[in-house]
């Protein structure tokens, strides 16, 4: 479903990304962690083509994306680190809004409220002005956003940056229940816990190398932790 | 892209956005208060020109009735007489006053040497006429760019910096065709507010619905046009909200005051105009000189234009009319070369200023606005030519009573020639040089456009 090959992306004689290799097939949720400046928020623009690669290519359901940038987007859905609505329109608007731009005209204002139920989202709120939510209100927008697309892939820059634990915690049985029905997953994420939650795999980066890729189920809380902590030091 | 599910939501988004409504009411209302500025001008002036009729024929009773009701007397009061010529405004004039409240309108010219007459004007505050009027002209040339600078300049920055970019780019929707959307319904919601302005000025000012009336709406929406291009050729530089609103406020600042004040400046040191003073000073000299010659020398230089009064014996020993009215006209004889140079300069003037107006988008509009209105010096000139013109019918008319060795006989006063000149029946043709305007918007538009193509990826 996604696919890096030799991706690389080079900053003058910063690399940001090196050589990635890395193909995560559908239902896998595939957890990118590392410090800062690892390279992972790199990866995700890749993937999305908001940057061009160097060198190496990204590809989506087998499609380069930057020979087909419009006909890979319709297969993902990307919910950044802090989601930014437009802040004069209602949640459901947003929805709306996005929903359209992303080829899915067809909902109902119940389709929409629908969506909000699953993120847990409450339909008072939803029918309010985005500008006076919450960054954790916004990032569930967010998340409905990307579920009313229906894609076939997600890429995740640090989803659950300001959701409350339970809502985390409800984002990650989300991804379960995503990754159940056959949804490739790529999340960029500090929340060593979360991506042992959520993860079917986890990669470590740094300076924008891949340097371990770890099946979650191998692995303890702790265990994870250590690795992580050993590639940090190294 | 489902361009009909995106555009109420656009739309709100837009019109809920800080001021704008706010900012679209305030440019309506300052559009309805010009109309009625300039319909108060012209109206204004318009009364004093209905009024001339009366005045002039209480005038005269007042004049006449001061004088014996017999031919000589009648000849006396010839010098006193006022004879009133009026410059009627075209119905557009109050969209664009241009020079009309600069230039007299009313003058009031008696059958001494005319040229000095020819620029006396009422006095006005130059504080006042340097500020300009808040016409409709005025509204658009300097006013409308400001709010489609402040509208347009941030469509794509504002999304950018406000994080909404990215969320937008992950669409499979070309993004410039959003992009088109946001900055096409900014563009359009001042585009309505100036329509309505232009159909408010339609029914208050009772215009006529004819050619002028396209012309303006059609060079109107070629000017928002060209500021629109302009914003979105800088929208395409992809720099931020700041860096364009000062861009854009820099080309508005250098095409709307100081290209046309050093224009102005330099036309003035290019095109001086010394005659406006040789004029003066040759018709008083040119008449002057009269009183130190002898009178046969005056008046065989008046028959040589009027050879028709030859056989007049002027009278050596005592004062006589048809000697001083000949010493007036050869005052003007002497003033008619500079008059010519000074005319010619200004036309050469205004000829540049249209050459000029080819390629600077704000005079193009202002100088096709006054030209359809008809308030421009062109106007003014043509104005003087047909006072020119009366002066003649007036001399020519009493001549006959001055030019004779008998008694003349009485003189008709019913059949005076009487002054009427009105803009509104010269034909105006739609001034080609504002199609250089088009020219411009859609060349701006097009470069825009291909820039957009490279610097905003799909």
């Amino acid at each position: 479903m996604l696919e890096a090959i030799n991706l690389t992306k080079q900053y003058n004689s910063t690399k940001a990304l090196d050589t990635l290799n890395l193909k995560i097939e559908p239902g896998e949720v595939f957890c990118l962690l590392g410090a800062n400046g690892a390279g992972k928020t790199t990866t995700i623009h890749l993937f999305l083509n908001f940057i061009a690669p160097t060198s190496g290519t990204a590809n989506i359901k087998g499609l380069d994306v930057t020979t087909h940038p419009l006909e890979t987007k319709r297969h993902i859905a990307y919910i950044p680190e802090q989601v930014m609505l437009y802040k004069n329109l209602t949640g459901v608007e947003n929805l709306a809004y996005f929903s359209t731009l992303a080829g899915h005209d067809e909902y109902s204002r119940e389709q929409f409220l629908r969506f909000f139920d699953q993120v847990g989202l409450q339909r008072e709120a939803a029918e309010k002005r985005v500008g006076t939510y919450s960054k954790g209100m916004r990032q569930k927008v967010g998340i409905a956003i990307a579920l009313a697309k229906q894609a076939e892939a997600l890429l995740l820059d640090e989803p659950t940056s300001g959701l409350d634990p339970k809502a985390s915690n409800e984002f990650s049985e989300l991804l379960k229940t995503l990754s159940a029905k056959g949804v490739a997953v790529l999340m960029a994420t500090h929340d060593l816990f979360r991506a042992k939650e959520s993860g079917t795999r986890v990669g470590i980066m740094r300076h924008g190398q891949l340097r371990s890729t770890l099946k979650t189920e191998d692995l303890g809380h702790s265990d994870l932790e250590r690795i992580y902590l050993d590639h940090m030091h190294d | 892209m489902n361009r009909k599910r995106l555009l109420p939501l656009e739309l709100k988004n837009f019109l809920t956005g800080r001021a704008v409504l706010l900012g679209l009411l305030v440019i309506f209302l300052a559009g309805v208060y010009a109309i009625e500025h300039g319909r108060r001008i012209i109206a204004a002036q318009q009364n004093v020109l209905n009024a001339a009729p009366e005045l002039q024929r209480a005038h005269f009773e007042k004049v006449l009735a001061a004088h014996p009701n017999t031919p000589a007397g009648a000849i006396e009061t010839l010098y006193y007489l006022n004879h009133f010529t009026r410059h009627e405004p075209s119905r557009f004039a109050p969209l664009s006053i241009g020079l009309r409240e600069v230039n007299p309108y009313n003058l009031k010219v008696r059958m001494l040497a005319l040229e000095g007459q020819l620029y006396n004007s009422d006095i006005s505050n130059p504080a006042t006429l340097a500020l300009g009027n808040f016409d409709l002209s005025f509204l658009l040339v300097f006013l409308y760019p400001l709010l489609l600078i402040a509208f347009t300049h941030n469509t794509l920055s504002a999304e950018q910096e406000q994080g909404t970019w990215n969320l937008i780019c992950a669409q499979p929707t070309a993004p410039r065709q959003l992009l088109w959307l946001k900055a096409g319904i900014r563009g359009a919601a001042l585009i309505a507010v100036w329509l309505l302005t232009l159909l408010v000025s339609l029914f208050w000012l009772r215009l006529p619905l004819d050619r002028r009336f396209g012309f303006i709406t059609l060079i109107s929406l070629a000017y928002l046009l060209f500021w629109f291009a302009t914003s979105l050729f800088v929208m395409s530089l992809r720099r931020s909200s700041n860096f364009n609103a000062l861009a854009l406020l820099g080309v508005w600042l250098t095409l709307t005051i100081l290209v046309p004040a050093a224009l102005n400046v330099g036309m003035s040191v290019a095109l001086p105009v010394p005659e406006a003073l040789a004029v003066t000073v040759n018709q008083r000299e040119g008449y002057h000189a009269q009183w130190d010659r002898p009178k046969p020398e005056t008046m065989q230089r008046f028959f040589q234009t009027y050879p028709e009064y030859a056989s007049f014996q002027v009278p050596l020993d005592k004062f006589s009319y048809g000697w001083y009215y000949a010493a007036q006209h050869l005052g003007d004889v002497e003033a008619a070369k500079a008059s010519a140079q000074y005319r010619a300069k200004l036309r050469q003037r205004q000829q540049w200023t249209r050459v000029v107006a080819w390629m600077l988008p704000t005079i193009t509009t202002h100088s096709a606005f006054n030209e359809i209105a008809q308030t421009e010096l062109e106007n003014h000139l043509a104005y003087l030519d047909s006072v020119r013109s009366f002066h003649e019918q007036v001399c020519r008319f009493f001549y006959p009573f001055l030019m004779r060795n008998d008694t003349p006989p009485p003189v008709p006063w019913d059949q005076l020639p009487r002054h009427r000149f009105s803009d509104e029946a010269q034909k105006v043709s739609f001034p080609f040089y504002s199609l250089s305007l088009l020219t411009l918007s859609f060349g701006l538009m097009g470069l825009a456009m291909r820039r957009m193509r490279h610097r905003v990826s799909s």
